[in-house]
């Protein structure tokens, strides 16, 4: 277990699974969980990277998503290129949150970390979810990195915490 | 060959994929999944298109289970199911402008196939016509 520093390299070998969108939020498709290889994409580009504990659950869902939903515009001022909700809930689930929240793009990808592996391995995991945590990863280099334990908080991990340090 | 029979080709492996695009110079494919509801809904309409449209060596309906053949649904990036896809002479090619069709879109999965059906046909007739 290796806790994430900002400048040290974001490490090897991480991958997420997630079913990508297809531009519609209706039920007439299903959805294929597909691999993310994060390790890759991270090394082009700057990615905020936001692990909630559980998909449709209080505080993710009323205050951490939606604090990012309406700071996308200025996210994407600072250079982000891309926006990743990660929780231990499946691809599927994970895809049906993004299409509850009407996001259909890829302005947020919504993606599971199976098992809270990742988050186990950073050290921001309680048993099976993951912690609640942004990370900010600029081409290859960890910048930010901070996690919320106070219940309920989203001080550290919401849109306006990460903003402050884009 | 129209009418009655089981006309769907159901593919086992990418080998069996490889064979059917070289073999067919038209062909459908149908990528989905058990499990998936709206793949199990349009499934009767795909079957009767096979049997009264397919066109032996011209035209043919393909079925991918992507559970049974993920090397395939991995090979064509399918991401969701039903996913259509369409080729022509081994190669995967968009019709009325559409490189696949996703999801149980009736209408425009017709329209796509009844513009490959005319196509085959006209290359069917015009090889009977060579050989005559």
């Amino acid at each position: 277990m290796a806790p994430l520093t900002p400048g040290s390299d974001f490490p090897q070998g991480v991958t997420f699974t997630y079913i990508a969108p297809t531009g519609s939020l209706d039920l007439t498709a299903c959805g294929l969980p597909i691999q993310y290889d994060a390790s890759k994409e991270f090394q082009t580009g700057k990615t905020v990277l936001v692990a909630v504990p559980g998909a449709f659950t209080p505080t993710c869902q009323e205050k951490h998503i939606t604090s990012y939903l309406a700071s996308l515009e200025q996210l994407r001022a600072k250079g982000v290129a891309r926006v990743i909700f990660i929780a231990s809930n499946d691809a599927f689930v994970m895809s049906a949150w993004g299409k509850a929240n009407g996001v259909k793009d890829e302005s947020i990808l919504f993606m599971s970390d199976p098992k809270a592996q990742f988050s186990h391995s950073i050290g921001w995991a309680n048993d099976d979810r993951t912690g609640r945590y942004a990370i900010v990863v600029d081409n290859g280099k960890v910048v930010y990195a901070a996690a919320d334990t106070v219940r309920g908080s989203i001080d550290n991990s919401g849109a306006a915490g990460v903003l402050a340090k884009l | 060959m129209g009418g009655s029979g089981e006309s769907v080709q159901h593919i086992t492996s990418p080998s069996d994929f490889d064979s059917l695009l070289s073999s067919t110079r038209y062909v459908v494919a149908d990528f989905y999944a058990d499990w998936c509801g709206p793949c199990r809904m349009i499934a009767p309409f795909y079957s009767q298109m096979a049997s009264n449209l397919s066109i032996p060596g011209f035209l043919a309906f393909a079925k991918v289970n992507v559970d049974s053949v993920g090397a395939l649904a991995a090979r064509y990036g399918v991401s969701a199911m039903p996913t259509f896809m369409f080729f022509k002479d081994g190669k995967q090619v968009a019709v009325n402008g559409n490189r696949i069709i996703q999801g149980a879109d009736k209408v425009s999965l017709e329209q796509a196939v009844a513009k490959m059906a005319r196509l085959a046909r006209e290359k069917a007739d015009a090889a009977a016509n060579e050989t005559a």
